[in-house]
């Protein structure tokens, strides 16, 4: 079968090993790797190899920005070292905590929103950015519950108040933004105007479920709602960015992704 | 960050780590939120103690996995965590290759260490 490959340079996809094969006869313009997957030695260089016109976005699931704990040295090198390799565009970590004082859960777990908790988040953001030398983005997690629903801050408050004192530049995942403004009955467009659109440097988009409480969980196992991707394309007008679809559960086969990105690219230009 | 932010912070996280593990907010977000926790974890022990799961069958892992979060144990006591439910719970009781299972495992484990700890903590990997 022959797939065809989205024409838009700005589209991307987050790489799982499902696709082997069929994604490397079609490859996307941009490519994102989880980090951890892929630091073994030879790893990045095989990827490379694999992919040679892609763009890379290393995207890492286990650098940990919101714990008090130290950091692991061993995975920022090994981090380090594959961004290098793949000359990645972006380098971009979650703005969550997974566990404290040794004790790990296998979640990304959101932060009270005060300006004591960003200005930690911002000094651990700096600490990795001077250990890989690039600049870093943050990425917005999805919200069930409120760790403090009286802060002044809002979700995307927070996140700006990081930015700007890390100088760091942002992943935004449209998808968690609309997930936790419906999950904790804040307003999407007042969340999206919070955001400091200049320092967004990459866009995900995911497929979410709705349980029959009503609660909206960022499951990854479908094509986004039209809703996700028309805030998408709100973005895409004001920072032409590239946007990366994930696909984590109920993983389909390329040609069911590929119709996937085909359909996101109509959306993001106004035609779906 | 001062001393008196980064406490407050630690026990701010300690306090949801503790909900989590408890399971005692009912409300609809955080019987997601400790869904998505419980979730990581049978991942986890599907990656880390393949033949265990395999011997332990679908519903007992996802059991297993309940119980561990419950505990939330320090990444390096897993082990020690997984084998005290096994033998507390005799899971299941009638699958004589359970143990063996997770000798195997545990093998496994040891074969891959040099390697990871030249690179990272095994236990906060996420593929």
């Amino acid at each position: 079968m022959t797939i065809a490959r989205p024409a838009s340079p700005a589209l991307g996809l987050s790489l799982r090993s499902r696709w082997d094969g069929a994604i490397d006869r079609a490859p996307p313009a941009h490519l994102e790797v989880l980090a951890e997957s892929h630091l073994a030695p030879g790893a990045g260089r095989a990827l490379r190899r694999r992919f040679p016109e892609a763009t890379f976005h290393v995207h890492c699931v286990c650098v940990d920005i919101g714990t008090t704990d130290p950091p692991n040295a061993g995975l920022l090198g090994g981090v380090a070292a594959l961004a290098r390799t793949l000359e990645a565009a972006t380098l971009s970590v979650h703005l969550s905590f997974s566990g404290t004082g040794g004790v790990a859960v296998d979640d990304l777990l959101p932060l009270p929103r005060t300006e004591a908790t960003a200005a930690h988040c911002a000094g651990r953001v700096r600490a990795l950015q001077a250990r890989v030398d690039a600049r870093v983005c943050v990425e917005n997690v999805s919200h069930y519950v409120d760790p403090s629903p009286d802060a002044a801050m809002s979700e995307a408050d927070f996140l700006a108040a990081v930015v700007e004192r890390a100088g760091c530049g942002v992943l935004l995942d449209v998808n968690n933004l609309y997930v936790s403004a419906k999950n904790l009955s804040r307003d999407v467009a007042r969340e999206l105007a919070a955001v400091p659109m200049d320092a967004v440097e990459v866009l995900h988009v995911a497929g979410h479920e709705v349980w029959a409480s009503g609660v909206r969980v960022d499951t990854h196992s479908r094509p986004p709602c039209p809703e996700v991707v028309a805030l998408a394309r709100r973005v895409s007008a004001l920072r032409p960015v590239p946007c990366i679809l994930e696909w984590d559960r109920d993983v389909p086969g390329f040609d069911e992704v590929a119709a996937a990105l085909r359909a996101l690219e109509s959306g993001l230009e106004g035609r779906a | 960050m001062s001393a008196a932010a980064k406490q407050e912070l630690e026990a701010a996280q300690r306090r949801m780590l503790a909900a989590l593990r408890a399971g005692a907010e009912p409300t609809p977000g955080w019987v997601v939120q400790r869904r998505n926790v419980i979730f990581g974890m049978l991942a986890r022990l599907r990656r880390e103690y393949p033949f265990t799961c395999a011997a332990l069958g679908e519903g007992n892992q996802k059991y297993l996995a309940r119980e561990v979060v419950a505990e939330l144990p320090r990444p390096r006591d897993l082990p020690a965590c997984v084998l005290r439910i096994l033998e507390r719970e005799r899971m299941p009781a009638d699958t004589p290759g359970l143990r063996v299972a997770y000798r195997a495992d545990r093998l496994l484990a040891r074969a891959r260490s040099a390697w990871w700890r030249a690179r990272l903590d095994p236990s906060r990997f996420v593929p």
